[in-house]
């Protein structure tokens, strides 16, 4: 699941490197840019699942290696979120936006996990609340797609971080994944929408 | 309300879709399709011909102005960058 999500992620930037070699304007290479730290965030965790569900135990990644993979992931996904942010920011003329840049300086503050799903929780509060306000200015289908994608990233980070906090069992990790890999769907409908647009 | 400007891509595409639509126009129609004053077209029609997403061929009755391949291929793009940066509230 998490490399069919970096498959979307990964045509989504796709789709914002053309939408900026087309326009030249610099909001897209902030969502190109995030969507495929995305990506390659996803790729990495599915590629360590894909090694220790078939390599044999004797070649199985250590347990050192899989934090290590865990703890970058995780800090690609904020890398990701504060470059899709700063996109929306840049767009978001006149309306209300939180200085997203000064964001960026607070990152060596959350190198430990929960408080790494902390920032992130916070970074795609932000673009839920972006994406909203786009949704309902315009209506259309696609910005629909974009803002419940990013409902559903933001609750599961929110989910992993209930957990890290003991707020909920540890049985609702899974549900928090679930719900990650959930969020690519509209993800996906949006893709198809602008791949059909004539 | 004050209307915003258009930008220069936008421009462009409007352009293109008008003589899209038209099947090849003449330079009255694209005038009036896409909103410019006579300076500001004939500047854009050259800098579209020397990019080599319109021709131009003269008849009896003035010149009418064609999509080339190129033309096409770039308006089939912009209606997809169009798409995409709408979902994220982008105006081009």
């Amino acid at each position: 699941m998490d490399l069919l999500g970096s498959l979307v992620a990964f045509a989504i930037s796709l789709l914002a490197y053309k939408a900026l070699k087309v326009t030249g304007y610099k909001i897209f290479l902030y969502l190109f840019l995030g969507f495929s730290l995305l990506g390659i965030g996803s790729m990495g965790r599915g590629m360590i699942t894909l090694a220790l569900l078939l390599l044999p135990p004797h070649g199985r990644p250590p347990v050192l290696l899989i934090s290590w993979v865990n703890l970058m992931v995780g800090l690609l996904r904020l890398l990701a979120y504060l470059s899709i942010a700063l996109g929306y920011t840049l767009q978001a003329k006149g309306a209300y936006a939180p200085p997203i840049e000064g964001l960026a300086l607070l990152i060596p503050l959350y190198l430990s996990h929960p408080l790494l799903e902390a920032a992130n929780s916070f970074i795609t509060l932000y673009l839920v609340f972006q994406a909203l306000v786009v949704y309902l200015e315009n209506r259309l289908r696609s910005s629909l797609g974009i803002f419940l994608g990013f409902a559903l990233l933001w609750a599961s980070h929110f989910t992993a971080l209930l957990v890290m906090l003991r707020a909920l069992p540890l049985r609702y990790l899974p549900l928090a994944n679930l719900i990650y890999w959930a969020s690519f769907a509209p993800f996906l409908s949006v893709l198809l929408t602008v791949v059909r647009a004539r | 309300m004050r209307k915003a400007r258009r930008s220069k891509i936008r421009i462009i595409a409007d352009i293109l879709r008008v003589i899209e639509r038209e099947n090849g126009a003449k330079l009255t129609q694209i005038l009036y399709g896409a909103n410019l004053s006579y300076e500001r077209l004939t500047g854009y029609l050259n800098e579209l011909k020397a990019k080599g997403l319109i021709k131009e061929k003269r008849g009896d009755e003035g010149s009418r102005y064609y999509l080339t391949e190129k033309g096409f291929r770039f308006l089939r793009e912009f209606k997809k960058v169009e798409e995409f940066a709408k979902s994220f509230g982008i105006k081009l």
